[in-house]
């Protein structure tokens, strides 16, 4: 494939901005992507630079990465999905995700991490999915790795937030890793979560979507794709709306013919996507088996500042629980702005509230990941026109039970690494202040009704709700992306993945979008008629 | 009683001085304090009016996120600490609501309107109970019911964000916020298209 010229800086969009009457717009290409994010991104380069036409829809707004300004509530107001505010049903799980050119990749941590082996092995044997075998999907890791510059973070890249938490291990003999990332010559801002206005992080909107524009593909923002079309069983196309993200006014109808469609709008929207297109769901699969991979921040004061906002904001995870017999909860560090507190861990009031901001610069912080287990569900209420998204998600007793383990395991690692307090991010207001009162302190916190509003959690790796499989009757898609019941659509983000993947998703969203492309073009040749 | 509406207290006055007839008087007199009584809630729910620059609060909201500004956040004791008008918190929370999606910003005007009114056994709004009394009742809904102590955590988190979003706050936390520009860190721009020649990496 000859690309054509690069642009040095940003990527030519189509905006609504540019839309001049309110004429439908009626376009043709061989393939159509919905969502721009990593599993989007890197099929329709994939596509594009095999020679076919490709038209990519984004329901989120163009926002290049010049105009980033490393304020998080900045972000959450202009690159996150519903501001920020995107919940389960009940409102106490935060869905974070992005919503803008490039998707979730924008304002991801920057880890890059592959699904451990066991994983990759259950997915091949009990999902029936051999191209998902280690010695089979190992070489598009490889593949991806390379091109989005993922290294393991080097000394530097370490901060004094990180710092902590590796004392502590040391001192408890707990195993650690140093993270993976995908950046290339990393400043070191610690304004990850916000985007990086210097495109060092090796986001799609610097890799894969401008490498599919320069290979021919067309990238449209602010467009909702409303539905699927579909004739005979076979997907045609997609409609939707070009929305104005000022003022929410429809500045024109869109169609796009297409003879492939690719869903690529991530483990929320896929779905909800499928849903509205009235996609058969004969075995009640679709929008199953979401998990949400919930994570809340453990945060350790120190008695000298830490300024654990200082530096790469992945700096290292802690592995000693997560290898196959293990329970497989993930802790890793990253403290953001004064802002990530609000929503992950600060309950008290008045003077108390104060004080605790002020010992901002004495914290270090540990995000503790529960690896839950397929039994959420996202659903379309309503109208196709009018209705809207439900996210069926409550955790578990015994998830309730494993959560309460790893905030053990968090408050241990800190007062060993020389703590002087732990605060614990529930509901109820708790901190410890030394490791013999953590256990019962940790083991006051009630499950209550169903876990309604005990833990304060965020979700940051939706996944699972389309799963992949070779069993049509437990799966949405089959081991080659396609989903069962529609041909000629296909499905390329998180909401592929037959369970959970344990480490967060994104590297292996991304190699699991080249292998998709490359069944599309071996094993579909004969939808593309031209 | 203290809370009756003044044209009550007027027109049981007349009725008094010109009936005639004792029991017609103290009939009237019960009717308009039952009248006082019946009209009291839809008083308690009438407007009194926000400030011009709130677009998206209600009046019940509004008052209730301003007595949780006050009460959360005291910042005229922490002399290194803008204050809570300085920062334009109830601006910036107005703004964030009307960004807040449809179902979301449903559910927070019905949980807003909710603890509100939930005071008024004590014959007061929430955002009408004295600070001290705000902050108890504070205390008492987190660690009440779950939805109760959820809803209270969220509308926290909103003022919350909307006071330490600013940078004027930063200095006293040491937080250096966006340094891209102050470092005078270069932009790389696009990363250069994938040479799979260059790659080695066979598929």
């Amino acid at each position: 494939m000859i690309y054509r010229e690069l642009p040095a800086d940003g990527i030519p969009v189509t905006q609504a901005s540019d839309i001049r009457n309110s004429d439908d717009i009626i376009l043709n290409a061989d393939v159509v992507v919905i969502g721009s994010g990593t599993g989007g991104a890197v099929i329709a380069h994939e596509l594009a630079a095999s020679g076919k036409s490709v038209i990519i829809l984004e329901a989120g707004r163009y926002v290049p990465s010049s105009q980033f300004t490393e304020d998080m509530a900045w972000a959450l107001e202009n690159l996150y999905q519903d501001v920020g505010t995107q919940t389960n049903t009940v409102g106490d799980t935060v869905v974070l995700q992005g919503r803008c050119v490039g998707g979730s990749s924008v304002v991801s941590s920057t880890i890059a991490v592959r699904a451990p082996d066991y994983v990759l092995e259950s997915w091949a044997k009990e999902h029936g999915i051999e191209g998902l075998a280690p010695n089979k999907i190992n070489r598009y890791y490889e593949k991806v790795e390379k091109r989005l510059h993922v290294h393991i973070n080097e000394p530097h890249e370490i901060n004094d937030c990180a710092n902590a938490i590796i004392r502590g291990c040391e001192a408890l003999g707990w195993s650690w890793r140093p993270q993976s990332r995908n950046v290339k010559q990393c400043a070191l801002t610690g304004h990850c979560l916000a985007g990086c206005p210097s495109d060092r992080k090796a986001s799609m909107q610097v890799t894969y979507l401008p490498w599919a524009i320069a290979a021919g593909a067309k990238l449209y923002a602010d467009t909702y794709v409303e539905t699927i079309l579909m004739k005979n069983g076979r997907a045609v196309g997609v409609s939707g709306q070009i929305i104005d993200p000022n003022n929410q006014a429809v500045v024109a109808n869109i169609k796009v013919n297409a003879q492939i469609v690719v869903a690529a709008a991530g483990a929320i929207h896929t779905p909800l996507l499928l849903q509205r297109s009235k996609v058969p769901n004969k075995n009640d699969q679709l929008g199953r088996n979401l998990c949400l991979h919930p994570t809340s921040v453990v945060l350790g004061k120190f008695p000298v500042p830490v300024y654990g906002w200082r530096g790469a904001f992945a700096g290292m995870h802690v592995d000693e629980f997560l290898n196959e017999s293990g329970d497989k909860t993930l802790m890793e560090s990253g403290l953001a702005a004064p802002v990530q507190l609000m929503a992950q861990n600060e309950l008290s009031l008045g003077v108390d509230h104060i004080r605790f901001m002020e010992e901002f610069k004495y914290f270090s912080a540990l995000n503790v990941f529960m690896p839950d287990t397929g039994h959420g569900f996202v659903h379309w209420s309503g109208p196709m026109r009018g209705g809207s998204k439900r996210i069926e998600w409550n955790m578990t007793k015994d998830e309730f039970e494993l959560y309460k383990k790893g905030l053990k395991r968090a408050g241990r690692i800190f007062f060993a690494a020389g703590a002087e307090r732990v605060y614990l991010p529930t509901y109820q207001r708790i901190q410890a202040t030394s490791v013999y009162e953590l256990d019962d302190i940790v083991d006051s916190v009630d499950y209550g009704a169903l876990g309604l509003y005990s833990m304060r959690l965020v979700s940051l790796n939706a996944q699972g709700s389309c799963r992949m499989g070779a069993d049509r009757k437990k799966a949405v898609v089959d081991p080659y992306g396609q989903v069962y019941e529609v041909s000629g659509l296909f499905v390329s983000d998180a909401s592929l993945l037959p369970s959970i993947a344990i480490q967060h998703p994104m590297l292996t969203v991304a190699a699991l979008s080249h292998y998709i492309a490359d069944q599309i073009l071996t094993r579909h040749q004969g939808y593309f008629w031209s | 009683m203290s809370q009756q509406d003044p044209a009550l207290v007027q027109l049981e006055s007349q009725l008094a001085t010109l009936s005639r007839r004792r029991f017609l008087t103290t009939g009237l007199i019960l009717g308009t304090t039952a009248a006082t009584a019946l009209t009291y809630p839809a008083r308690v729910f009438a407007d009194t009016g926000v400030p011009t620059y709130i677009r998206h609060l209600s009046e019940a909201e509004y008052r209730l996120f301003d007595k949780l500004r006050q009460v959360f956040l005291p910042t005229e004791r922490f002399s290194a600490l803008p204050s809570t008008t300085e920062v334009p918190v109830m601006e910036n929370l107005d703004n964030m609501v009307g960004r807040l999606n449809s179902d979301t910003r449903f559910l927070l005007g019905l949980g807003a309107k909710t603890l509100e009114f939930s005071t008024l056994y004590k014959m007061k709004r929430f955002s009408s109970l004295n600070n001290k009394q705000a902050l108890q009742q504070i205390r008492a809904w987190q660690s009440g019911l779950a939805l109760q102590s959820g809803l209270i955590v969220s509308l926290k988190t909103l003022l919350g964000i909307a006071y330490w979003r600013d940078p004027r706050t930063w200095q006293a936390l040491e937080y250096d916020g966006p340094v891209t520009t102050k470092w005078g860190i270069r932009r790389l721009g696009n990363m250069p298209v994938p040479r799979d020649q260059e790659e080695n990496i066979k598929i």
